[in-house]
């Protein structure tokens, strides 16, 4: 009988020639390690990621052309909706800051009022009445003037400083006062909350608790030049009729 | 699989903690290691590979030398894995955890094949774990080392810290030994 060899290439190259089966049984044995690499343990899965793991934020660059990626691959009816929806979100949000032509600006306080929680500013009740169809905000719409009576806590002697402009803080207070005071309801509630937001604020009635506005228009001069008088600098809240008060001090 | 002129700079950056590296390593010797730790009837030859690289992975670091340095510092590892399971194994006395009657002790499983069954002209795998099993420990060592790990004698050797002489001779009686089980099996067919 051969004698087995004692290295591996005499085992592998020149086995027994008279026995098939110790050939084949290292033939077999041989192909044990040339299978598939064995399925990693969770643990293991682990290490052989790495630090190629920790997924770096991408660059703004990448991250617009993973956008423009994806919206091409977007169809022609995702696009339209896409673009519509950005339109709206776009236009609303133009809405929430009053920013837009004041029948665009109806429309869109209409809407996002009625659907939503969110108030945004409408026109038509910053008038205080319905807007003419055919006059818009060029209509000349006058409202009765409003009387408001402030809580008697309220701190009407802060609502000035020394060069009698309105102190944002002291608006606000004015008109969350305003705001709570029930002795209107409604629709009058409303409108008068919204003509305080609009007026000085107690500003022409310095330490007076009741404040009388009236709202800007052909009025608003004459309204201004009573509140406004001795006000150089202008006010804070800019409108059309702080010039318009401007115009009847010089004149007065 | 080898790696090749490339090695130096996989392994540096496997090093790093580079995925791609990491992967390459393990794909390069997860097959062999699997072949070896499968041979020694170890339960759960995946999950027992999946231990010697995380063992090699964490200890990657410390290491130095070439691919065929890291060949045998692989199997080292997978060696006395290997071990340490047999003992786990013993100490569970559980035998239905070896895979295909072979185990540690080297002793022919009780279902051994009929004759007929070994005389086919084809080995499959089972048969060949079951001739395995009919060696001993350390023999069964030195023949997946040498035709699994593609060891040579020298390096079988140290892994098992035992003279190349010894190595030889634990080769030599295995494939006696195993011509002997397969001739004899033959010859009773």
């Amino acid at each position: 009988m051969r004698r087995p060899s004692d290295s591996w290439d005499d085992m592998h190259r020149e086995p027994p020639l008279d026995d098939p089966f110790l050939t084949d049984f290292l033939t077999e044995l041989r192909s044990w390690g040339t299978d598939e690499a064995p399925e990693p343990s969770p643990a293991l899965a682990t290490l052989l990621v790495g630090v190629d793991r920790v997924d770096p934020v991408p660059p703004p660059a990448r991250r617009t052309k993973m956008l423009v990626s994806k919206l091409a691959g977007f169809g022609i009816a995702a696009k339209v909706a896409l673009g519509v929806g950005v339109a709206a979100a776009a236009v609303t949000t133009a809405g929430a800051v009053g920013v837009l032509p004041d029948a665009a600006q109806h429309g869109v306080a209409t809407v996002v009022n009625a659907v939503s929680p969110i108030e945004i500013p409408d026109v038509s009740a910053r008038l205080g009445a319905d807007v003419a169809s055919d006059g818009g905000l060029d209509a000349d719409v006058t409202v009765p003037p409003t009387t408001v009576t402030l809580p008697a806590g309220a701190p009407a002697d802060d609502a000035t400083d020394d060069d009698g402009a309105a102190a944002p803080d002291n608006h606000g207070a004015c008109v969350s006062a305003a705001a709570r005071d029930r002795s209107l309801s409604g629709r009058e509630h409303g409108q008068a909350v919204s003509a305080i937001a609009q007026s000085d604020c107690g500003k022409g009635d310095e330490g007076s608790t009741t404040s009388t506005t009236t709202v800007p228009g052909d009025e608003a001069g004459a309204s201004g030049g009573n509140r406004g008088s001795g006000n150089a600098n202008g006010h804070a809240n800019g409108n059309a009729g702080n010039g318009n008060g401007k115009a009847g001090s010089g004149k007065g | 699989m080898t790696i090749g002129p490339s090695f130096d700079s996989v392994l540096a950056a496997a090093r790093t903690g580079a995925g791609w590296a990491r992967t390459r390593l393990y794909q390069s010797l997860a097959p062999a290691v699997a072949g070896y730790v499968r041979a020694q009837g170890v339960a759960d030859p995946s999950d027992v590979t999946s231990e010697v690289f995380v063992s090699v992975l964490t200890r990657l670091p410390s290491f130095e030398g070439d691919e065929e340095q890291f060949r045998r510092w692989v199997f080292t590892i997978a060696y006395r894995r290997v071990v340490d399971e047999w003992r786990s194994q013993a100490r569970l006395r559980d035998t239905s955890s070896v895979v295909a009657g072979v185990g540690p002790t080297g002793s022919t499983p009780s279902h051994a094949p009929a004759a007929e069954d070994v005389a086919l002209a084809h080995l499959g795998r089972e048969r060949v774990a079951e001739l395995l099993a009919t060696l001993t420990p350390d023999q069964r060592h030195v023949v997946a080392l040498r035709v699994v790990a593609d060891l040579s004698l020298e390096q079988v050797a140290e892994l098992l810290g035992k003279p190349v002489g010894a190595v030889k001779a634990l080769q030599h009686r295995a494939l006696a030994s195993l011509r002997r089980t397969i001739e004899g099996r033959a010859v009773s067919r």
